[in-house]
């Protein structure tokens, strides 16, 4: 087993699951699949440039985090990935909001088509909006840390195992920070009011609002959440993956939908599990295809979606409603 | 007495007082509007224009084939670009000088085969394209049976990226399937230097060329040749298959098979309980629905001589919802007129309004202040790069707005503002509680 | 099928979902002809049942026959071409059709077209879908002359009681050997359920075999020819409306101990 792969598997996967919660949240909530919420998260890497590299707008200019020549020191890199992760963060969740306001809920009682049309559209927008603004090729991201890698050789019962791997400081972050991002979803959707609230919209939404849960709130709520681990996992993203392009939010975001449906829709801890195990996927075909990954992982990933949704459609942790006659 | 009156209301139905459902005047509509559209190449002088005209046609082709699909059978289908692809490389392999066959020429009525080419008779092309079409439908359908809306849309998608990607790779050039091992040329395996070879079926990034134009025309006054750069004659064939189509279209909605797609929308568990087939009247939407893409596709091939792997991309099929949408889901006149102005807008509009609007920027760029800065950024604003951005915007605004589209289907429309049915119920209430006595 | 064999027969039907047994080894019949109801407390298992035979899934265990063959299993679509049409105890029309094409849908089965015939419409076609028309037309006359005059209304614009006539009409429109009706008169008030029974009565006359299930005991003591009584999913009793009515396994079942122990 080449442990190289594997690495790259788990961190593609981290980055994946962090996307899936936002699509199994909103999903779980309000049956609706957020084509858009791949676009926020590609706006949120966009974001990213100007924070980091600095820019001038209307006249007032912003130095930026981090100068883009030279190799950042360590606490120049910290500062800046964390004030870009808050900043993306912050500004995606408000976009995520403000979408759910504008082009969502008022078709909340609509058939079940034209939210979904409406998402398109969504995604349509924001993607041909990233496209003016950055153009139409991937563009790098923002210098932010300097790389270097260690190499791991597990030793076990005399058995050495991934011998000959290494992993990079931006991997061994993206894992830590999406870990943290996963377990903090966790103990908020776990331990908190406001967690069970979302549980109690997502089961059952009439009982919720008669209990005295402002449905609408909670809603709104979700789309934050989901959106503002998006934002934040779009810098770790940048880091790791360097190229991000203005279409990089749709794949990304049907590759991380297939996530949450293999792990369970509406079920958060399946949609991280579904995202490490379609990043290992992909990149062992990858490997196999020799480089030539994108065209046929596509391909494998999709059909991995549609074996699910005919056969096990729950998932692995999901459970099988039947409507009830 | 107020009573009584109130009782012989007349009765609220489906059938208002609108000048739409006067027989007449839709005959007279109906009727003015294929004599303009006859009479256009014929009026209109401009090649480039007509020849416009011939892509809107492909266009309504393919939006009335979706509308089958989304509009009377209610599944959101998000790949239909594929068929639209598989009826254009039907064009292209079985019409074309692309598959060499064997040493000596095989010629008939129906068909002639040799090493220079494949060439089905046009007429027998135009059946066939829509077979193929209608088989993948089918086939890209069955795995979608049990899923529902949101599910079957996202699968649809995958269909839709599926397909091109694998027209690219099964063939020559640097097809990615499998790197250098492909062989190009003949239909039988060639013996290739590195192992496998594989035939070079669909022309992969190398695109397929030389496909057939319909046998010349010399049939009284008309004497045609089809060339790329006249689109009259062109124009007239798809005017023909689109008539074929629309009757065909309008019968099927009226038809036994249009209410069970309507019970189907409406009630699916009711509808089996009533005896429809579900899985048989969905897959024959997708069949249905692929066969019309499929006449598109092979008029596209046809006229322009090649096909090639990117025509048939995610946006494609976004752009076709969009006429969709735009015009009216489930409504034939209404996705007709949403595939017109889908074509005038990529092919004309959107670079007419660019150039006015950078004009208009540079023209007003040296004056002062904030107007002068929306100037300079008018003046090279990328407004031909926004179509999705306006195809967008357009989804947006017409599911907020008007989501029964600009031409309506009556009962779609009435699906779509359950506002208007709890408003009628009252009323009806009204009705029968003066009726019976009861306050 | 055979002389004197039921219409209907379960044979030990059985049905579980998860741990709970709605269903238990279940043996009761439906012969031609009759009007028998499925009664029970809430959650004893007669919606269950009706699923059970009309194909919404299949049993745990047992079987269902009909006309003397297994149907166990079959799909809806499937059992109601063998002549078994039901109705819903939540109503499910189709909301934006009008009245006569609410009937048409359940007419469906009879119709014999292909696609060809539907888009090229050869006279057969026409004029079977003309027969259909005016078969519809007749089955709703033959239940209210509201829902004539009212053909072509939207289903749901009608009032809540001429929308269970209407879904009754569908059902009957195919003819059905054996029709299923489950709590027809759920949300009436009195007078629109005594109103029902009458048209139930009347289809029963017209010679319509008819299995319903009912919460209003009075309704169903006065149009009912047998009763089978449920409850957690087994039979407790079965007999005429009377026999039904004393029985102390009933009461006990409906209204609890103390209350059997006192009308003994």
């Amino acid at each position: 087993m080449n442990g190289d792969i594997l690495i790259a598997g788990i961190v593609l996967g981290s980055l994946y699951a962090i996307v899936a919660l936002g699509y199994t949240m909103v999903y779980g909530i309000i049956e609706l699949i957020n084509f858009a919420h791949g676009d926020v998260f590609t706006f949120g890497a966009f974001l990213a440039i100007p924070t980091i590299s600095g820019t001038t707008v209307f006249g007032w200019h912003w130095p930026g985090l981090i100068t883009q020549t030279g190799t950042p020191a360590v606490a120049q890199s910290i500062i800046g990935i964390g004030v870009a992760m808050v900043v993306s963060a912050i500004i995606c969740a408000c976009l995520g909001v403000v979408i759910e306001r504008v082009a969502y809920r008022p078709l909340r009682n609509a058939p079940r088509l034209a939210p979904l049309i409406t998402a398109i559209g969504v995604s349509l927008i924001i993607e041909n909006l990233l496209y003016q603004w950055q153009g139409g090729y991937s563009i790098p991201f923002p210098t932010t840390i300097t790389f270097s890698s260690y190499s791991l050789t597990f030793s076990l019962f005399g058995h050495q195992f991934l011998s000959n791997t290494s992993i990079t400081n931006a991997q061994l972050l993206v894992i830590v920070a999406a870990v943290a991002m996963m377990i903090g979803l966790d103990l908020f959707v776990n331990r908190t009011t406001m967690g069970k609230a979302m549980r109690a919209v997502a089961q059952d939404r009439e009982a919720a609002s008669m209990m005295g849960i402002n449905v609408d709130r909670i809603i709104s709520l979700t789309f934050f959440v989901g959106s503002f681990l998006a934002g934040a996992g779009s810098i770790l993203y940048g880091i790791e993956q360097v190229n991000i392009g203005y279409d990089t939010g749709f794949a990304l975001g049907l590759f991380a939908f297939t996530a949450a449906v293999l792990g369970g829709i509406g079920n958060i801890r399946g949609a991280a599990v579904g995202g490490l195990l379609i990043g290992i996927i992909s990149e062992y075909v990858d490997y196999l295809g020799n480089g030539l990954g994108t065209d046929w992982y596509d391909t494998v990933v999709f059909s991995i979606l549609v074996l699910i949704l005919v056969f096990r459609p729950a998932g692995l942790f999901g459970t099988a409603t039947a409507e009830k006659v | 007495m107020a009573a009584l009156s109130l009782a012989r209301r007349r009765p609220r139905n489906l059938l208002g007082g609108e000048w739409r459902d006067n027989p007449w005047v839709r005959r007279a509509v109906v009727a003015l509007v294929v004599l303009l559209a006859f009479l256009y190449p014929i009026l209109d002088h401009s090649d480039p224009r007509v020849d416009t005209a011939y892509v809107a046609e492909i266009y309504i082709l393919l939006a009335l084939g979706l509308n089958i699909v989304v509009g009377f059978a209610g599944l959101l289908d998000l790949g239909y670009a594929a068929f639209f692809a598989i009826g254009a490389y039907t064009a292209a392999m079985l019409a074309s000088t692309h598959f060499s066959v064997g040493k000596s020429t095989i010629s008939n009525l129906l068909f002639t085969i040799g090493p220079g080419g494949i060439h089905l008779n046009f007429f027998v092309l135009i059946p066939c394209a829509a077979l193929v079409a209608a088989f993948f439908g089918l086939l890209f359908g069955a795995p979608t049976l049990r899923l529902r809306g949101d599910y079957l849309a996202i699968v649809t998608l995958g269909f839709g990226e599926i397909v091109p990607k694998v027209v690219e790779n099964l063939g020559g050039g640097s097809g990615l399937f499998l790197g250098r091992f492909v062989c190009h040329g003949a239909l039988h395996h060639r013996h290739c230097a590195n192992g496998i070879g594989i035939p070079d079926l669909t022309g992969g990034i190398n695109n397929i060329t030389g496909i057939d134009a319909p046998p010349n025309v010399n049939l009284l006054w008309i004497h045609w040749s089809w060339q790329t750069n006249n689109p009259r004659p062109w124009y007239y064939l798809g005017f023909v298959i689109i008539a074929i189509s629309v009757i065909i279209i309008t019968r099927l909605r009226d038809s036994r098979l249009g209410r069970c797609w309507v019970a189907i929308r409406e009630d699916e568990v009711a509808a089996a309980h009533a005896g429809v087939n579900i899985t048989g009247t969905r897959l024959t939407a997708f069949a249905l629905g692929a066969a019309f893409s499929g006449f598109g596709g092979l008029l596209y091939a046809s006229q322009l001589g090649t096909v090639s792997y990117d025509q048939f991309f995610f946006s494609v099929s976004v752009s076709i919802l969009v006429m969709v949408i735009l015009g009216g889901i489930g409504s034939i006149p209404g996705v007709m007129v949403g595939g017109v102005v889908i074509a005038y807008l990529s092919q004309t509009w959107l670079d007419t309004i660019s150039a006015k609007l950078n004009t208009l920027g540079s023209n007003i760029h040296h004056a002062p202040g904030p107007i002068g800065a929306f100037g300079t950024w008018l003046a090279t604003a990328p407004i031909s790069t926004a179509k999705p951005l306006i195809l967008g915007l357009i989804l947006v605004g017409m599911m907020l707005l008007r989501p029964q589209g600009l031409i309506p289907n009556r009962r779609r429309a009435r699906e779509l503002h359950p506002e208007t049915a709890s408003e009628a119920a009252e009323e009806n209430e009204e009705l029968w509680t003066v009726q019976t006595g009861e306050i | 099928m055979p002389e004197g064999a039921p219409l209907l027969e379960t044979v030990g039907l059985t049905r579980v979902f998860g741990g709970l047994k709605a269903v238990d080894n279940l043996d009761f019949t439906v012969n031609a002809g009759e009007i028998v109801s499925l009664i029970g407390p809430n959650g004893a298992g007669k919606s269950t049942v009706f699923n059970l035979v009309s194909g919404i899934y299949p049993p745990t265990a047992g079987r269902v026959l009909f006309k003397g063959e297994n149907i166990s299993g079959l799909k809806p679509d499937r059992v109601e071409r063998r002549g078994i049409s039901r109705t819903f105890q939540t109503l499910r029309l189709f909301a934006n059709m009008t009245v006569l094409e609410n009937v048409l849908v359940g007419y469906h089965a009879r119709l014999h077209s292909n696609l060809f015939g539907d888009i090229i419409k050869p006279p057969w076609v026409a004029r079977a879908e003309r027969e259909a028309v005016a078969e519809a037309k007749r089955i709703l006359s033959l239940l209210s002359p509201r829902l004539v005059s009212h053909q072509d209304f939207r289903a749901s614009d009608l009032a809540y009681a001429d929308r269970r006539l209407l879904e009754l009409a569908r059902a009957m429109a195919s003819q059905p050997a054996l029709l299923m009706l489950d709590e027809p008169t759920a949300g009436m008030n009195p007078s629109e359920a005594v109103e029902f029974m009458e048209h139930i009565r009347h289809i029963h006359a017209q010679g319509f075999t008819i299995l319903l299930i009912e919460h209003n005991l009075s309704v169903v003591m006065g149009v009912s020819q047998r009763i089978t009584v449920l409850d957690y999913g087994t039979k407790i009793a079965e007999g005429t409306p009377d026999e039904v009515r004393r029985d102390e396994r009933v009461i006990e079942a409906y209204l609890g101990r103390k209350a059997a122990a006192a009308t003994a």
